[in-house]
């Protein structure tokens, strides 16, 4: 196949421009595909995902759209400079929906696709979904390890994870039999933060000590909300409009991801049973063993296929 | 615009008085992306900008960005690219050798001193991309080298690199099948490992980790800016005094630990320590119009 990838710009009402790379295929099928960041990470995303996932889209017949929003990457602008975590929430709820709406309103114009997708992972998921809540020309999301909450920096930061405590618990429980772990354990030189942490977090969980907090359905999601992990309503609102306007989203959740754990707890078992008649037009698939970024090349792979094969399925309809 | 005025914290604003232009220029039939930034007059020099190694570029590209921009406001011309398999060149990452990033290198050096008719280059670099800018600069005789952070040892750069499968290893499989040791005899035996993600395979590991700075004499001597970038800026680190003595005409300043290459848990893409010393060393080497 020739490399058909160029570069894009684009400039928004401030005057900032904003870069992306366009994958061109040889034979286009008519869908278009934008892709959003990670967080405040650029277009290429963790290990170059994006233009992997990118090509492979291309070579299905799909023009691609990878971008770097306004304040990331290439593109202009400047984001406040501090902890990056103080940013998240920003981003969860909504920080670069107006550029996602510039970029997807500028490449249905050069390019009249038949139908236009969305594709996000993380903090892009969420940016994709609430674009696509806001412009009714989307037809579908693919949604990908995308956080339901919106957690206060202080809340995440000093807080131990139930997800990331049974992984440490795991990892314990594996060593309960190895002398050598225990010869580790009575001379001091396990974390006794981390092992007993972990247990408290996972024992107050199963008793209710963790919580869930109960999505307040119609909230606004202000950042006034923010205080401990709760459900982003924001992300909830945007759902709501997709399925009430019959469009499809695909939810790829890596389950070795606390981004999935609390998709389950709280998203899974609260909300969806409300959205029962809308069940046709979303799907949720879990890629096993796959962590948040699918740093592991066979679980990359079954995120591009699947990514690529639901596509071409919303392409038919 | 000078040195005195500017501020780094406005160098991404939109700015009339500088051209920015993406695209990708070829090397050898490969495609390698690029993106140059220059002052709408004729510029005095260039810059090149050589990445670091996997995902540290992923999360140090607004650093370059950045200072390109800076460069640009002060009458420079710089250009970032992506070598061959890295970022958004053509390509796959673990199809990339050694002396392809060697080739981008010096295809990058050529692209912009005819892009801007230029008579003067400079390389800067970061970690493992210094490191290779380094390497480079006997073949491409820059005019001035700055060394952000170099990678003096890559045998033991990447050594410790492997660190990131192990881990990897703990938390997907609950247990560490390979240790790095293990994991070098596969890649001395021809194979390919995993980490952060990127397939890192044997045929550049074996040549990569040969090419270190340390030990290596230079023939091209050129104003040379050594960075330490650590928290403790008190002490020079003996491998940084070493490769100062190598470069010949070098120097050297540390300067604290005001961005992460590790992880991304702070959002510093303008460090005002970083850019401050290196646009000294710049100034003080009449790099911005005046004798060039």
């Amino acid at each position: 196949m020739n490399y058909s990838e160029r570069t894009f710009s684009l400039k928004d009402t401030r005057g900032q421009a904003i870069y992306g790379v366009i994958h061109e295929p040889e034979r286009p099928n008519g869908g278009l595909v934008v892709f959003f960041n990670i967080g405040l990470h650029y277009r290429v995303s963790h290990s170059r995902l994006f233009v992997l996932q990118g090509r492979h889209l291309q070579e299905a017949g799909f023009t691609v759209a990878r971008a770097d929003t306004t304040r990331i990457g290439y593109s202009h602008g400047e984001m406040p400079i501090g902890r990056a975590i103080d940013s998240f929430d920003a981003v969860q709820t909504g920080l670069f929906k107006e550029d996602a709406l510039l970029i997807i309103r500028h490449l249905r114009d050069k390019y009249q696709p038949g139908k236009i997708f969305l594709y996000g992972l993380c903090g892009g998921a969420l940016t994709a979904v609430i674009a696509a809540a806001l412009d009714k020309s989307v037809d579908g999301v693919i949604f990908i390890a995308g956080p339901v909450t919106i957690t206060s920096p202080e809340y995440e930061l000093s807080t131990l994870h139930p997800h990331e405590a049974g992984n440490l618990l795991a990892g314990y429980m594996q060593r309960l039999f190895s002398p050598k772990s225990w010869g580790r354990f009575l001379t001091g030189r396990t974390s006794y933060k981390d092992l007993f942490g972990s247990i408290r977090v996972k024992v107050g969980e199963k008793f209710g000590g963790w919580k869930s907090a109960e999505p307040a359905a119609g909230g606004d999601g202000s950042p006034a909300e923010n205080k401990g992990d709760l459900f982003n309503n924001v992300f909830l609102e945007a759902f709501d409009d997709i399925m009430r306007s019959g469009r499809r989203l695909l939810f790829v959740m890596p389950e070795n991801d606390r981004a999935t754990y609390d998709f389950d707890k709280m998203f899974v078992k609260h909300v969806l049973p409300r959205y029962e008649p809308f069940e046709k037009y979303y799907r949720i698939v879990r890629i096993p063993q796959a962590d948040h970024t699918f740093s592991l090349p066979h679980r990359a792979r079954e995120l591009l296929d699947t990514s690529r094969d639901c596509l071409l399925s919303w392409m038919e309809r | 615009m000078d040195i005195k005025t500017l501020d780094f914290t406005k160098v991404n604003s939109p700015n009339e008085l500088i051209v920015e232009e993406h695209g990708f220029f070829t090397r050898d039939g490969k495609r390698l992306f690029y993106a140059a930034f220059a002052p709408s007059t004729k510029p005095s020099a260039g810059v090149i900008f050589c990445s670091p190694f996997a995902e540290e570029k992923v999360r140090t590209v607004r650093v370059f960005v950045s200072f390109a921009r800076a460069l640009a406001s002060l009458g420079i011309a710089s250009l970032c690219f992506d070598y061959f398999g890295d970022g958004d060149s053509e390509g796959n990452f673990e199809d990339a050798t050694f002396d392809d990033r060697i080739l981008d290198t010096e295809a990058a050096h050529k692209f912009l001193k005819e892009k801007y008719a230029l008579d003067h280059i400079g390389i800067i670099g970061l970690r493992w991309g210094a490191t290779l800018a380094a390497l480079c600069s006997d073949r491409l005789k820059p005019h001035f080298l700055v060394l952000w952070e170099p990678v003096t040892d890559s045998r033991k750069y990447f050594y410790d690199y492997l660190r990131l499968n192990v881990a990897s290893q703990l938390l997907n499989e609950g247990k560490v099948r390979k240790n790095r040791d293990d994991l070098v005899k596969d890649l001395e035996g021809g194979g390919s490992i995993v980490v952060e993600g990127y397939v890192f395979t044997s045929q550049f590991y074996v040549k990569a980790r040969e090419h270190e700075l340390a030990g290596t004499a230079f023939s091209h001597k050129c104003p040379t800016l050594i960075v330490q970038i650590q928290k403790n800026t008190a002490v020079i680190r003996q491998d940084l005094v070493d490769l100062k003595g190598a470069a010949g005409c070098a120097e050297i300043v540390a300067v604290p630990k005001e961005f992460e290459w590790e992880k991304t848990e702070k959002w510093m893409p303008t460090p005002p320590g970083l850019f401050g010393a290196t646009l000294e060393f710049m100034e003080k080497n009449e790099l911005f119009g005046k004798n060039i």
